[in-house]
């Protein structure tokens, strides 16, 4: 899936004064993309995820997700979305978390076909969970919490992957490993992958593009292309120019944004 | 939760028995000493003979009483609940139908159980309708809240999938909004014994309630304590089970606090 965004800008309404949260915004995404969007806290990078998962309508500006707006994207299951808190719910078991996305809007599922979803026990299997598709998430640590999360996302068979710092919480480790696998899934399913992050090894890891924008009201500083293969070792001295470039780019920006 | 002085459930009951005897022992010794007459405070082993003595008596009334608080307690929960649910489908009647609420709760229900009495006569049904008046309002209250306890990370995720109000509800609402269910009834069941004797209170043709008032109308103060403790047991009874069946309902709160011991 392509993400087209013209123009867009999102403004909400603060309590004194209207607050600029992106200012207007113009970027491409093209099918099968790895891009990750960091920047520092408040940058409308969350917000700008937001607008493409039809979470709420952008002030100004068109967004289309393979030449259509958002809504019918999301009305097809066609976004997986997934944040900071994996949101599971604690009455049901793993196996049936990951169905979810599966059992609700059913009208979805017969316009899409029967190929497109993936078996939900295949995906706890992939994301090591296997063991665990009885049990309950309360009994689970975070990191594997996370993972149920990741399988369930995947069990939309969704072509756009949004997420939103999915593993801000995980200590170093755990944010890595599961990353590694993301990277993993992503070569198996292609999907089109928007990742925001405020970690500049996370996103010089991962993506195919850096979208680095600048603090409140958010805006494009820089995009850095990645054109090195995975995996990606940070010590390397190609990714490490990547992130050193990364790091220079958001200094400048808040150097300016302070003037 | 983590300390190691949590009493096991035996040592509670022990605990708890040591407390009660002690105070039964108390009472029992103060008026054995001053003497006191026993139209106005028998002993307890008074009281406990005229419970073994009228035990077919009493326990009949409990029943009719135990079936009035139980048919009143399940009427206000369903219609607690049922009301909390339609004004989460339908936002816009949530102040209006709040407000009535409030208004009828606070309405004194020793005003309205002889008006009930009045118009529906000495059967069972005033004395349902009373229990399920004191049960309705917080049901509606706790249930409400619930309702609306649910993470905006999940409904986030919901709305991702464009998932409908109905499958909201069921997958994620519903399940969210028991165990304020089960704190409304962990202080409307017991409450609905009560409720059900102040109604009876007011003109009943059975019941503890008028156990306690024809005792109290002849000045026969051990047979009214013999029915007081009955309608305490029952009470205590009531609880017992709503904790019981709050242990199966909410399982998953069990495995959360299983992994963080």
């Amino acid at each position: 899936m392509n993400i087209a965004l013209r123009g867009v800008a999102k403004t909400f309404d603060g309590k004194q004064a209207p607050l600029v949260a992106l200012t207007p915004f113009t970027l491409e995404v093209a099918t099968g993309e790895f891009v990750c969007l960091i920047g520092p806290s408040g940058c409308g990078k969350s917000t700008l995820l937001r607008l493409i998962a039809d979470q709420m309508p952008p002030t100004v500006g068109d967004i289309r997700l393979d030449d259509a707006p958002p809504g019918a994207a999301r009305k097809a299951k066609h976004i997986a979305w997934m944040a900071q808190n994996p949101a599971l719910l604690p009455w049901q078991t793993v196996l049936d978390n990951v169905r979810l996305p599966q059992r609700v809007n059913t009208a979805a599922n017969r316009q899409n076909g029967r190929h497109t979803a993936p078996d939900p026990a295949d995906l706890l299997r992939i994301v090591g969970l296997a063991d665990f598709a009885q049990a309950y998430p309360g009994t689970l640590s975070g990191g594997m919490q996370q993972r149920v999360a990741l399988a369930r996302a995947l069990a939309t068979g969704a072509r756009l992957w949004l997420m939103d710092e999915p593993f801000a919480a995980m200590d170093e480790l755990t944010r890595e490993t599961l990353a590694d696998e993301v990277l993993r899934l992503w070569q198996t399913f292609r999907p089109t992958v928007l990742w925001v992050t405020h970690n500049i090894v996370e996103a010089a890891r991962l993506a195919g593009r850096v979208v680095v924008m600048s603090a409140r009201p958010g805006r494009i500083l820089a995009t850095v292309d990645i054109a090195h293969p995975h995996p990606r070792d940070e010590t390397a001295p190609e990714t490490a120019a990547i992130i050193r470039h990364l790091r220079a780019v958001l200094r400048e920006g808040s150097v300016n944004g302070l003037n | 939760m983590h300390n190691g002085s949590t009493p096991t459930p035996k040592r509670d009951v022990i605990s708890a028995a040591g407390i009660v005897g002690a105070a039964l022992l108390a009472w029992e010794v103060a008026v054995r000493v001053e003497q006191t007459p026993v139209y106005i405070l028998p002993a307890p082993s008074v009281v406990a003979g005229r419970l073994w003595q009228n035990a077919g008596y009493l326990s009949g009334a409990a029943l009719v009483t135990l079936g009035e608080a139980l048919g009143g307690l399940l009427l206000g929960l369903v219609v607690g609940v049922a009301t909390a649910a339609l004004i989460t489908f339908l936002v816009h009647l949530e102040r209006g139908v709040l407000a009535l609420a409030i208004l009828v709760k606070a309405t004194p229900m020793v005003a309205i159980a002889p008006l009930l009495t009045i118009w529906l006569g000495f059967g069972p049904l005033p004395k349902v309708i009373v229990t399920a008046l004191l049960t309705f309002f917080p049901v509606l209250i706790n249930v409400h809240s619930g309702l609306h306890a649910v993470d905006d990370a999940a409904l986030a995720l919901f709305h991702s999938l464009h998932a409908g109000r109905w499958e909201v509800f069921r997958h994620a609402r519903w399940p969210s909004a028991l165990p304020y269910l089960f704190a409304a009834l962990k202080v409307v069941a017991p409450l609905a014994v009560t409720g059900a004797v102040v109604a009876e209170w007011a003109g009943a043709s059975a019941g503890l309630g008028r156990a306690m008032w024809l005792a109290y109308a002849n000045l026969n103060l051990p047979m009214l304590f013999a029915a007081v403790f009955c309608s305490a047991v029952m009470s205590i009874g009531l609880y017992v089970l709503v904790i019981a069946l709050e242990k199966r309902v909410i399982f998953w709160r069990r495995n959360v606090s299983l992994s963080a011991d």
